[in-house]
């Protein structure tokens, strides 16, 4: 695969570094690690733009192989046309001078060694990558996009039973970019193309474009426990519009486009050392993703597995825990709208995947 | 793993790619082998909130309060909701010679456990099965009517069942409806039949059929909302068919060679055999399990 790669890096910036410098190594327990903060780097991609995999119909992209269908023949999943540019990139046409600045001084992306004590994590040194920090907004009141209307909820569970009493969220009522720490030249415009091949013959062509895209707030924090490295993750993506639309497998007489206009998604995976994230490889190649089980913290239980004394842990994880929320303002194809859809304030209290053979 | 473990590893198949045709529509379906367990809440699932003709505004497609996945045992443990290989598909089609996206879904090998929420509105196909005891057949009938079933040989512990499976249906006129229903029971022209503890004259149930929701009186619909925690599976053996779907027009979704039609919009399916309820669950709703260790609905 060819590239065609146009891409600046103007400024890397060490945040801070060391205060000293030893001439002996010396290995630190988990304790003199828990207790050390602020050692990292911040980096920006000033004037960024990339793009790889144009000229598709002479091999230029990616190709997935190695995939079969139900009937045991070869699939190819191919990938090309893949660019990051600044706003206005009509598709992807407009990507070389078209450049984006991917972060900023003030608000870098981090790789960092944070003191776990700060973020609920007793005596260790957390591994974090960072994306630019969230402010609070000014119209939504928290760190999250998605301005909320909460609605009283009063129902019974059954008649004649205990009822349900509460504030619960009702409807998203607007998007607040004041959240966002990146400005909207900071926001990138990205897309990709999508070919399949069955059994060597071409057959479909996808292509996705997203602008306005912004991760401010995702994070990776990695720290080991018992023998194993163990994380939470926080995965924030704020597009201002998604374009799907499918073509020919020549990649031409492409279909209306289907938008998403405003999509977020904001996903929080663990919290802190109390539910960690685990991922595992077994012996036959597996892959094992586990959100760890809330076990039960009640001091007494009563009959139907709540507590009857000792729920504080559980009410700080529902009102403070990791939450998940994914919002789409508007789903459009061609002239007809079909409305907005929200998932909201959700909450893991375990998940366990497991890959297997098919 | 070691280097030696990871050089005997050949591509895992955990991953599919399947390309399939039904009519003029083409799907392209991607399948990843995987075993899930899942413990999870949510304030609100909504998709497909817009104004759409015939139904109420501001109403969606598919609105679900304090939704759940899987339970809380009386133990203190987690009672996760299972699913197998997830997947998610695409449907094109050729108009005009343009090469149109017209659908996407995400479905399930299969799933097992609970689902729980508050349904106020239903865009889908929820089919569910209908038998048990009739005595509250009999108890919500009349003085008379309790006597004709008495005479036909139907007793408090006769088992019925639906002739049809109980649908998403309009609560008031009994008539089927798959778009943002609110209701669920027999559908006009549905009917009952008995299955064991019969009497002579017990065969007379199944000509006697439901009309404008009732069936010699007694109720045949009911509030979809009433049904705050259903068991997806039965006999502890998952159900297979499970999806959301969003489309732009009527689309056939195909599973194991058999289609499930859908309409314009989001849509829920939840598969034939997937749920089976007794007649006290269907008069009288089935109560919400505890979902969380500290859940409103119980503390």
């Amino acid at each position: 695969m060819t590239k065609n790669i146009r891409c600046a890096m103007f400024g890397v910036v060490l945040l801070s570094v060391a205060a000293q410098v030893q001439a002996e190594l010396i290995g630190l327990d988990d304790q003199e690690l828990g207790a050390v903060d602020g050692e990292g780097i911040g980096f920006i991609l000033e004037d960024f733009a990339f793009e790889a995999g144009t000229d598709v119909a002479n091999g230029n992209r990616l190709d997935i192989s190695g995939i079969k269908n139900k009937n045991g023949q070869d699939v190819v999943l191919s990938v090309s046309q893949f660019y990051v540019a600044g706003a206005g990139s009509n598709r992807g046409a407009n990507v070389i001078g078209n450049p984006v600045n991917l972060g900023r001084l003030l608000y870098p992306y981090n790789l960092e060694l944070v003191d776990g004590d700060t973020i609920g994590i007793a005596d260790k040194a957390v591994f974090e990558y960072s994306a630019p920090q969230r402010q609070i907004g000014s119209v939504s009141g928290t760190d999250s996009l998605l301005v909320l209307a909460t609605e009283t909820r009063t129902e019974q569970r059954f008649p004649n039973q205990q009822q349900s009493y509460g504030q619960r969220v009702d409807r998203v009522t607007g998007i607040d970019t004041s959240v966002l720490s990146s400005r909207a030249a900071e926001r990138a415009d990205f897309g990709i193309r999508y070919d399949l091949n069955v059994a060597g013959s071409q057959a479909q062509s996808l292509e996705g474009h997203a602008q306005g895209v912004a991760i401010d707030g995702s994070y990776i924090r990695l720290w080991g426990e018992n023998n194993e490295m163990v994380g939470n993750l926080a995965l924030k993506v704020f597009a201002s519009d998604l374009t799907f639309y499918a073509c020919d497998s020549a990649g031409n007489n492409c279909g209306q486009d289907v938008r998403f206009q405003n999509f977020v998604l904001e996903n929080e995976l663990g919290w802190g050392e109390k539910q960690p994230v685990t991922f595992k490889v077994d012996s036959s190649g597996n892959f094992t993703i586990e959100v760890g089980r809330l076990n039960s913290a009640c001091a007494d239980l009563n009959s139907s597995g709540g507590c009857s004394l000792g729920s504080a842990g559980y009410a700080d994880f529902y009102n403070n825990g990791p939450r998940a929320d994914i919002h789409i303002g508007n789903v459009s194809v061609g002239g007809s709208d079909f409305g907005s859809a929200t998932i909201s304030n959700m909450q893991i209290q375990y998940l366990r995947a497991t890959s297997r053979d098919l | 793993m070691t280097d030696e473990e990871l050089g005997v590893q050949t591509g895992q198949a955990f991953f599919q790619i399947d390309r399939d045709t039904s009519g003029a529509v083409d799907f392209t379906k991607f399948t990843f082998g995987m075993d899930i367990d899942i413990s999870m809440n949510s304030d609100l699932v909504e998709l497909g909130r817009y104004d759409r003709s015939g139904e109420t505004p501001g109403s969606s497609d598919i609105r679900i309060n304090d939704f759940a996945l899987g339970s809380v045992n009386n133990d203190g443990t987690l009672n996760p909701f299972h699913i197998t290989d997830p997947f998610f598909e695409l449907a094109f089609e050729d108009v005009n010679g343009k090469e149109e996206l017209v659908g996407i879904r995400l479905g399930f090998g299969s799933a097992l456990g609970k689902l729980s929420g508050n349904i106020e509105s239903l865009t889908g196909n929820l089919q569910v099965e209908v038998k048990g005891r009739a005595e509250p057949i009999r108890d919500a009938a009349g003085w008379f009517v309790r006597g004709l079933l008495g005479f036909a040989g139907i007793g408090d512990n006769t088992i019925m069942e639906s002739v049809n499976p109980a649908v998403l249906l309009n609560p008031s006129t009994g008539a089927p409806d798959p778009i943002r229903a609110t209701g669920i029971g027999l559908a006009n022209g549905n009917s009952l039949r008995c299955v064991s503890g019969c009497g002579a004259l017990s065969g007379v149930t199944q000509y006697l059929t439901a009309s404008n929701c009732a069936i010699l009186g007694i109720s045949t619909c009911f509030q979809l909302k009433n049904f705050r925690t259903l068991d997806v599976g039965k006999d502890n053996s998952p159900a297979t068919g499970m999806f959301l779907s969003f489309q732009t027009r009527n689309i056939s979704w195909i599973d194991n060679g058999v289609g499930t039609p859908t309409v314009p919009g989001a849509f829920m399916n939840i598969p034939n055999g997937g749920i089976s309820v007794d007649f006290d669950d269907s008069f009288n709703g089935i109560e919400r399990i505890r979902t969380k260790f500290l859940d409103p609905y119980y503390d």
